[in-house]
């Protein structure tokens, strides 16, 4: 599939994550050289996201785990597949709390989260379920859908008046030493391109490397204007009154001439379908990582459910289904139980520990893969002889 | 087998969408919207504040003055209180997701700080950040009465004229809830109420304007002032006024005014510089003896006086509605700068340039 896919996967995380949890993580620590936190996790993550390129160049139409699996003896690649497919499956569930939390207090006023996140679970599980090259084109399709919303509420904001700019360059001045949570938190826009571990696997990487150092560079000035604009809304101080800094940047949004004067519920809609969807995106990579550590004989095993016994269909049947199983059982009995009983402010906290190991978990899982491809190059000499022919 | 699968999936999501309609939600005819609110001191102890929710009665079909609407009103010790004394004397849900008006009485303004009594209001989620909010003279509950003629909607005059989507006025003062509230914390920026006055049962007046530190109410400018004001903020470029010497009245093009602010730190301090630029026109003029030029000179000393007069009483009262500490701090951020600048800003330098152009003199020359 073409090379435009990745720059959905680059938007939809930008968009989910620039309104979600980093705003008021960052904005907690803004007079701690927030800004300075924001320019560096730009670097941060224009390299990772370089080098993820060049190493998704180096494995055309292969995704991460059957390089690991290539690469590394099974044991050792089986416990990196579980690791890495646990980190999918975190970003997508802190993501959908918020969704169900934002719902249930600006949108759905009075429903209990519980019901909310029950039926986004099922339509996230419904989705995630969906074949990878189906689910790129339907997240290219609902993108294109909410991202006018989104655009909606940056034009929105832009031409609001008495919009204190001052309050932004009084932050922007500010300049200390960063906390490191802050930079991994603020890398976490650009990790969209990171999805690519999955979707590598049907995306042609027939693209230009300085493509992706250009558009994440773009995703960067993008992202500094989401991240000013609630600060400019609502003044700097005022600003980490909030629990969602910019949903109450939205509801202070006010279009003079527009059929509808408010434009907080059309961007909060655009802003909640983008987050199902990044969350529908990192749960069909953690179910497909985990279905690739199935051995792999379909043919054979459709054959042999066919006929068999009812033990055997049972078994191959679990063979084939058990990754399902595992997140149904994860999104309907964890999910609900701990947006339960857990406060957001203790969710907070979560996302914080998470987003505190963002870049190193990063880091080492571009290293393994680096790692993986040296391996592999060095196991099969024929192979690598073969490439340098052909190239 | 995929298609009976999908099939029971999205049977199962309906039946589940069925079972949520249950308890939380609410028809729109067993929903009453709030469309503004006002809060008043109730003069008793036990229960200081006493809260009125104007509530809209809809109509099949919109005529021009048949509005009709319901005035509820509750003590309590707080507005949240109060609110919930009030939902048991309706016989419908209360929504407050059209508020998009929030009055406090003066009494009340004069005694309790802002703050606490704009708590409830941010905290809401339903309450639009967009409500406008306003100072009610004599009381929020007289200004709620006030029914004009030409409503068709209930309180709708009243938005059209505060939210500047109405009349073009310089008196009147935009103030939105999240800008009230980004007021009550931003070092430098003070909060600023417009009053609206009960006139009579049908009219109303908002032409003042009420400027709070961040505690309380400071001080109410006169209409002149308040226009003087909303100009120097840049809110509004529709500003006139008459010179005494020559009673001549000056109107000054808007779309060609400006006023620039500088703010600095000097050898001898803080200091702050406004230009202001005006073009404008001459609309009456009634006596004519001077020439232009003079008279020029002498608008200019006019708004010179004007201007200084003003930022004379701001820094008198200590209060900063124009932003004149935010934009220091924007150029020397810090803790220290602010403290240095609430010691100096009573009784720093205020410069004020003013040019002046009379471009326009109607079918008259001079």
């Amino acid at each position: 599939m073409q090379p435009r896919f990745i720059y959905y996967l680059l938007l939809v995380n930008l968009f989910a994550n620039g309104i979600g949890y980093v705003p008021r993580i960052l904005l907690e620590s803004r007079h701690h050289g927030v800004f300075v936190a924001v320019a560096l996790a730009w670097l941060v993550g224009w390299a990772i996201t370089t080098a993820s390129a060049m190493l998704f160049k180096r494995i055309p139409n292969t995704d991460m785990p059957s390089l690991w699996q290539s690469a590394f003896p099974k044991p050792l690649a089986g416990i990196i597949i579980v690791v890495f497919a646990a980190e999918w499956l975190i970003a997508g569930t802190l993501n959908l709390f918020l969704v169900a939390e934002i719902s249930s207090k600006y949108l759905n006023i009075g429903t209990p989260g519980t019901d909310i996140i029950l039926l986004f679970i099922l339509l996230t599980l419904f989705a995630a379920h969906i074949e990878t090259p189906k689910a790129l084109f339907a997240l290219e399709l609902s993108l294109i859908i909410s991202f006018p919303l989104v655009v909606l509420a940056l034009l929105a904001a832009l031409t609001q008046q008495g919009l204190l700019w001052e309050s932004v360059f009084r932050l922007l001045r500010e300049v200390r030493v960063p906390r490191w949570l802050d930079v991994s938190a603020a890398s976490y826009v650009y990790a969209g391109y990171l999805n690519l571990a999955w979707f590598n696997r049907i995306v042609t990487s027939d693209y230009p490397i300085r493509w992706m150092s250009i558009a994440t560079a773009g995703v960067g000035v993008l992202y500094m204007l989401f991240f000013a604009l609630p600060i400019a809304l609502l003044g700097s101080e005022a600003v980490a009154l909030y629990h969602y800094p910019w949903i109450n940047a939205a509801n202070a949004l006010r279009i003079e001439h527009a059929p509808l004067e408010r434009a907080f519920y059309p961007v909060l809609i655009g802003y909640l379908n983008i987050a199902v969807l990044n969350t529908i995106v990192h749960w069909h990579v953690f179910l497909n990582f985990l279905r690739s550590l199935s051995p792999k004989q379909p043919t054979q095993r459709r054959a042999s459910s066919e006929k068999g016994s009812i033990g055997e269909r049972l078994r191959s049947a679990f063979g084939r289904h058990w990754p399902s199983g595992v997140l149904s059982a994860y999104a309907f009995l964890v999910v609900p139980g701990v947006f339960r009983e857990w406060p957001m402010e203790l969710i907070y906290q979560t996302s914080r520990l998470w987003f505190a190991q963002l870049i190193p978990a990063e880091l080492f899982a571009l290293g393994l893969g680096a790692w993986a491809v040296v391996r592999r190059d060095r196991s099969s000499g024929t192979k690598r002889r073969r490439r340098s022919t052909g190239a | 087998m995929r298609k009976r699968t999908l099939c029971s999936l999205f049977i199962g999501a309906l039946l589940f969408g069925a079972c949520l309609s249950g308890c939380a939600y609410k028809d729109i005819d067993k929903r009453s919207f709030v469309i503004a609110v006002g809060v008043d001191a109730s003069g008793d102890k036990k229960k200081p504040l006493r809260v009125t929710l104007k509530i809209a009665i809809p109509t099949s079909d919109i005529k021009s003055g048949e509005n009709r609407f319901l005035l509820l009103t509750a003590d309590g010790e707080l507005v949240a209180e109060a609110i919930h004394r009030l939902s048991s004397m309706h016989e419908n849900a209360l929504d407050f997701s059209h508020t998009k008006l929030i009055f406090i009485g003066r009494s009340l303004a004069e005694e309790k700080p802002l703050r606490e009594i704009m708590d409830w209001f941010y905290r809401m989620e339903t309450i639009q950040g967009i409500a406008l909010v306003a100072l009610a003279d004599p009381n929020a509950n007289k200004v709620l009465k006030v029914n004009p003629p030409s409503e068709r909607i209930p309180s709708n005059s009243l938005f059209t004229a505060l939210d500047g989507s109405g009349t073009p006025s310089p008196y009147i003062a935009q103030s939105f809830l999240f800008d009230v509230v980004r007021r009550l914390y931003e070092p430098g920026l003070d909060p600023y109420l417009p009053i609206v006055r009960a006139k009579s049962e049908i009219g109303y007046q908002i032409d003042r304007i009420a400027l709070f530190d961040k505690q309380k109410m400071r001080l109410t400018l006169n209409p002149e002032d308040s226009e003087w004001l909303n100009f120097l903020r840049g809110e509004t470029s529709n500003v006139d006024f008459t010179s005494g010497k020559d009673k001549l009245y000056f109107q000054v093009d808007p779309n060609r005014a400006k006023a620039v602010l500088r703010v600095a730190q000097g050898e001898g301090g803080l200091w702050a510089r406004f230009d202001l630029r005006l073009y404008g026109s001459i609309d009456e003029r009634q006596k004519t003896g001077t020439s232009l030029s003079r008279v020029t000179k002498e608008i200019e000393a006019v708004v010179k006086e004007k201007t200084e007069r003003l930022l004379g009483r701001l820094q008198k009262a200590e209060v900063d509605p124009i932003g004149i500490g935010l934009r220091y701090l924007s150029a020397y951020p810090g803790e220290t700068s602010y403290r240095k600048y609430r010691r100096a800003y009573p009784t720093m330098p205020v410069e004020v340039n003013v040019q002046v152009t009379v471009y326009e003199t109607g079918n008259v020359i001079r």
